[in-house]
């Protein structure tokens, strides 16, 4: 089973993340091509709205290009593109604060959409329909968390980063990271529960 | 096994001998990473391994499903560097349109600002000038006193034909032509020609 070999690895303190190639800002394609999909699904779920995650995913390489001189290497690439992305949001949220839920209902992403792409293994057709329940019910428990959880929950489990690499991100103290994040995972796993059990 | 999927999070009922991982020590792997204590656990327990696989699993979906997703989108745009040139040109061109735009606002405030006084005061500048608007009657008027000052500074067209024969008949008593008389234009085509007969008397 896969999670048990995710879970071994992780036992073992193995990580299956390889890590990125090094790539400097004035190969702009070149990092694009590798963090754009990144940016872009933390953009999407952080606001919810499938023009402004575009504009937001390419005004963070635009940014970072523009800066590329101030970067001095003291965090990851990664992790200063996501910096861009969280300020663009903060931004794009202060700015459209009145339209936010309008637009988010009219050009947001359909769960259909995205279980699209769950992987299918040559599991039986029991387990697919239930990983599509699980998509769906943690779609659904996300969509109700406050944004901050959200987004704290998309950085944890989405981008998989470090507790402190949110913390420093989101300008939070790591114990409030985990705050959140507890309170969002809570969410997540009781409303997986009701709705498996539900479906049961 | 059952009794870990149905887990509640919210419950606490872990077994503080080690029996079992309770619901917030799975959220506490999830969040925190693995413990040294939960991982030497989880090597010898099975259920406990299958309930922290049944806790990874909707969200190992979520993200599989987000990943595959949002790579899809990446692959459907051309990820060019003239598209981050085109962007940036559309930013350039706005921060150069911006100050244009300004200053053109700023202009027509400070057009708008002059005319405030012509809106409150009657004897402004503005309604003087009004005032100077010429109507029908007013033109006929000015069209008349430019053509007398037109007239003043422009001899008649017959005037030296005249002068050379007025000239001619008084060369007896003026060595020096007599000064060109000034003759209205008007005056000159409805004056009446002075008969030949005079002239040579």
């Amino acid at each position: 089973m896969v999670y048990a070999a995710a879970n071994e690895m992780a036992m073992s303190g193995e990580t299956a993340v390889a890590a990125p190639p090094v790539l400097g800002l004035d190969d702009i394609e070149g990092v694009m091509r590798l963090y754009r999909a990144r940016i872009l699904r933390y953009a999407m779920f952080a606001v919810r709205d499938r023009d402004a995650a575009e504009t937001i995913t390419q005004d963070c390489f635009l940014k970072a290009y523009r800066a590329r001189e101030s970067f001095r290497g003291d965090c990851s690439l990664s992790t200063w593109l996501m910096q861009i992305a969280v300020n663009l949001v903060r931004d794009y949220a202060r700015s459209k604060q009145f339209q936010f839920w309008k637009r988010a209902q009219t050009s947001a992403i359909d769960v259909a959409e995205v279980t699209e792409f769950l992987p299918h293994p040559g599991g039986s057709a029991e387990s697919g329909l239930l990983a599509r329940e699980h998509l769906k019910a943690v779609w659904a428990a996300v969509d109700k968390l406050s944004k901050m959880q959200r987004e704290v929950f998309l950085l944890r489990f989405v981008e998989e980063m470090e507790l402190r690499e949110i913390a420093d991100l989101m300008g939070m103290k790591e114990s409030t990271v985990k705050s959140h994040l507890y309170r969002a995972l809570n969410s997540v796993r009781t409303r997986v529960i009701a709705r498996t059990d539900g479906a049961q | 096994m059952n009794e870990n999927r149905n887990r509640n999070p919210n419950e606490n009922e872990m077994g503080q001998n080690g029996t079992h991982l309770t619901a917030n020590e799975i959220s506490r792997w999830l969040v925190e990473g693995p413990e040294p204590a939960s991982a030497r656990h989880l090597q010898t327990c099975g259920a406990c391994r299958a309930a922290l696989a049944e806790a990874q699993q909707p969200l190992a979906a979520f993200r599989t499903a987000l990943v595959g997703w949002s790579e899809a989108q990446d692959n459907a745009k051309s990820l060019t560097v003239q598209n981050l040139a085109r962007a940036n040109e559309r930013h350039g061109g706005i921060r150069l349109w911006l100050p244009a735009a300004g200053f053109a606002l700023a202009a027509m405030l400070m057009v708008g600002y002059a005319r405030v006084p012509a809106i409150f005061h009657g004897t402004s500048t503005a309604s003087q000038h009004r005032d100077l608007i010429s109507t029908p009657d007013s033109d006929a008027a000015l069209l008349d006193q430019v053509d007398v000052e037109v007239s003043e500074a422009v001899p008649d067209a017959m005037a030296p034909l005249t002068d050379l024969v007025a000239w001619d008949a008084n060369s007896g008593s003026e060595a020096i032509p007599a000064e060109k008389p000034v003759v209205h234009k008007k005056a000159a085509a409805t004056a009446k020609p002075k008969p030949a007969v005079e002239v040579a008397n």
